[in-house]
């Protein structure tokens, strides 16, 4: 078990951590530091939802963190906030690791997603972190069986809009479709701006 | 227009959904890509459901794995920085991305750096093996490490990595770099200062040693000195930079 002290996801001011990231854009470490503690959570816990090996996600996700620190003078705060930036970049990193592991012809074609719920083998004690969680959970209900399939095949297994089409049955352009309407639907869901 | 082709151009709008769950392949994320930079709703759109990606990725977060801390911290102590766009010569910007594994580096004077504590956080320990190749240089550059205002800024160099150390007070300011590449016999590096109004002044001329080392002191007035950077030139130095830098560092 993980110790509570280590948890790292709770008080995430989304300005703070955009304001860390433009001061570890400068090379301030100190910055970079609190960012880690504010950040690598959530990280890390986007790359094993996806990747599931726990040593490859620790991988993953430490690549993920030092090119955060690498990058971090071409996040422009106009595009979005330090997390979205940081999350997006952990998020790419993870299916480009999945899709170069596996080809398409061997990753498993069966729908399964539905179960595929994240392992509860791990603490999640923080009770804002539990709120979040059931806020997206209940946005994803909300969603058409379609949006909500098409929508997790992408996040938590990288297929591609191709791949969702031929594994859903449904003509790609509806597939775009799909990904997007679902998407939207999330956002609207989640309050997101 | 044919049918087709005004098919294409109204479906790229809904490419901003597979784009933010990364589901495009690359040839149409480099179209989509293209299409952002002129398409305002797009934009919007992206930059929303990216944010939104995110939210999702967020509500996955659980406990990182306690070493995994100090392994990045490590890692970061010894991982040069590109700098923004706007101030980067393009191709020393496009070659840092591919320098990452040049960043296990400075055997000698990251060893010296890491005794001076102002230069520890910065470099990180190194493995020790090359400390038998201490020498007066890296000796100058401990000594100016130490000094309470130097500043140190890691300078990405195409596959090699140098950096700059600098104390205003002392007016004295070394470059140390490793991995550097030989050039022929009728080419130098040259280092230059640049001032916060863009003016270039030579800081002197060097090549590295044999095994791809360097430790420069730069020469010359360093007072108002907003940036440091590196070009190539005719064997003997230029009195004003005849190409653009391959290295360039901000050190204000
Ligand atoms: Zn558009």
């Amino acid at each position: 078990m993980i110790p509570f002290e280590s948890m790292s996801t709770s008080n995430k001011d989304p300005d703070e951590v955009t304001k860390l990231l433009l001061l570890t854009a400068r090379g301030d470490e100190a910055a970079f530091r609190d960012l880690y503690d504010l950040m690598a959570g959530s990280v890390f816990g986007l790359v094993r939802r996806v990747l599931r090996d726990p040593s490859q996600s620790e991988e993953v996700a430490q690549e993920v963190l030092v090119e955060v620190w690498r990058l971090a003078a071409r996040f422009d705060p106009d595009r979005g906030t330090g997390k979205t930036w940081i999350l997006t970049m952990a998020h790419r990193r993870a299916i480009d690791r999945v899709r170069s592991a596996q080809s398409a012809a061997n990753r498993d074609t069966a729908y399964g997603v539905a179960s595929h719920e994240p392992d509860h083998d791990h603490v999640s004690a923080d009770v804002e972190h539990e709120f979040e969680k059931r806020q997206v959970r209940n946005a994803m209900k909300q969603l058409t069986p379609i949006q909500r399939a098409a929508v997790e095949l992408a996040f938590y297994k990288g297929y591609t809009h191709t791949e969702v089409a031929t594994t859903l049955e449904i003509p790609l352009g509806t597939a775009k479709t799909r990904l997007r309407d679902g998407l939207i639907h999330l956002r609207d869901a989640l309050g997101v701006t | 227009m044919d049918a087709n082709e005004y098919d294409n151009e109204a479906e790229i709008h809904l490419l901003a959904g597979p784009y933010a769950l990364d589901a495009l392949d690359d040839i149409e994320r480099a179209r989509f890509d293209r299409h952002l930079a002129t398409c305002e709703p797009c934009q919007n759109e992206t930059y929303e459901l990216l944010a939104t990606v995110a939210r999702l990725g967020e509500a996955d977060a659980e406990a990182a794995p306690p070493a995994m801390r100090d392994a990045v911290l490590a890692q970061i102590a010894q991982t040069p920085q590109v700098v923004p766009r706007s101030q980067a010569a393009t191709s020393s910007d496009q070659r840092a991305s591919k320098g990452r594994r040049a960043t296990r580096w400075l055997g000698a004077a990251a060893a010296v750096l890491a005794i001076g504590a102002i230069g520890a956080g910065i470099f990180g320990v190194q493995e020790r093996q090359s400390a038998d190749v201490l020498t007066a240089q890296s000796q100058q550059v401990a000594d100016l490490v130490a000094s309470p205002d130097t500043i140190v800024r890691q300078m990405p160099m195409g596959d090699a990595s140098s950096a700059v150390v600098m104390s205003p007070s002392k007016g004295q300011a070394m470059m140390i770099a490793q991995g550097v590449p030989a050039l022929p016999a009728d080419q130098t590096y040259e280092l230059w200062t640049l001032t916060a109004d863009g003016q270039a002044r030579p800081a002197g001329t060097w090549v590295p040693g044999p095994n791809g080392t360097a430790t420069v002191a730069l020469e010359g007035d360093l007072a108002g000195t907003a940036a440091v950077a590196v070009t190539v030139e005719p064997a003997g130095g230029s009195s004003t930079p005849s190409g653009a830098p391959i290295a360039q560092v901000v050190m204000a």
